[in-house]
């Protein structure tokens, strides 16, 4: 039986799809700073940003294919924000447009009846996204961000072992 | 510290200046022969392995490149690059090092670093040597 906590959500949009993020993740949203591409990176790293005295990596999920089931075909080069993420000791940016907190009330933490798994209509490929409705209002996807994470290369020790497992060591699928 | 600032591509970049033994244009001087069959220039009879920046920026660059001749511990390299800026001194907390993991290519560059209000990427010297 799934476990119920009360969240909130960081909803945004990326390449023109609304997702969400639980806010335990968010850091910080920014306004977007210059972004510097970075030979060598991944194609999914829109490159880096100078922040309070670090290289942040900025990410384009628009550009992450293995995330969608048919991927955009233009990233977010242009989103406004950037949602400023803390997982495990790295910090990483989300390019992101449109971005508003939404009480969640509470939700499961694992699938249960409030929760769908990707179906058809769900642009993610399985287990990168869930949707719930949250207390009772239009559904909405929330981003797994272990699993999405681990997939694009970030390292977190909770989750490096999974992601061996799965084959997802190496993002670029090499 | 120093850094010789260049520009190839679209990007900007840092090249440490204690490594840097001349910039040369092929168009101008005669001393410098580019074999690009071979990925390597002669100067004076020193060969050097051709690193061209400009290709890893994402834009192919129309003009024939300038050539940043380095060396350091008996290694030595030629950049290419559209030109070279300046030199700066940067202090040395200004810099800040790029994270391993956003790599899918051997790495280039190292870190980035603040000039002048503008984010710039350091070579990374290890790696081009």
């Amino acid at each position: 039986m799934s476990r119920p906590r009360a969240t909130a959500l960081l909803k945004f949009r990326i390449a023109g799809t609304e997702v969400a993020l639980p806010l335990g993740v968010v850091r910080e949203v920014i306004e977007r700073p210059r972004v510097v591409p970075v030979p060598g990176s991944h194609p999914h790293v829109a490159g880096v940003a100078l922040a309070r005295g670090l290289a942040l990596p900025v990410y384009d999920l628009g550009r992450f294919e293995r995330l969608w089931v048919v991927p955009p075909t233009t990233g977010d080069e242009s989103a406004a924000s950037l949602i400023v993420c803390a997982w495990g000791e790295v910090l990483i940016g989300l390019l992101g447009r449109e971005v508003d907190l939404i009480e969640a009330g509470t939700i499961p933490e694992d699938s249960g009846e409030a929760v769908d798994q990707s179906g058809a209509d769900v642009p993610f490929r399985s287990g990168y996204a869930r949707r719930v409705a949250p207390g009772g209002r239009d559904r909405v996807m929330i981003l797994e961000a272990a699993r999405l994470f681990a997939s694009m290369g970030i390292p977190d020790p909770r989750v490096r072992e999974a992601g061996e497992e799965d084959g997802e060591k190496d993002p670029a699928g090499r | 510290m120093k850094l010789l600032l260049v520009r190839a591509g679209r990007g900007r970049f840092g090249v440490a200046a204690d490594a840097v033994i001349q910039i040369l244009d092929p168009a101008i001087d005669p001393d410098l022969k580019v074999a690009v069959e071979q990925g390597e220039v002669v100067h004076r009879g020193r060969r050097f392995p051709i690193e061209d920046l400009r290709e890893e920026t994402g834009r192919p660059s129309v003009a024939a490149p300038v050539y940043v001749l380095l060396e350091k511990d008996g290694r030595c390299a030629a950049v290419g690059v559209d030109c070279a800026e300046s030199i700066r001194d940067v202090d040395d907390g200004a810099v800040a090092p790029l994270p391993g993991f956003i790599f899918a290519l051997p790495r280039r560059v190292q870190a980035l670093v603040e000039v002048e209000g503008d984010a710039v990427l350091l070579l990374d010297m290890a790696a081009i040597l």
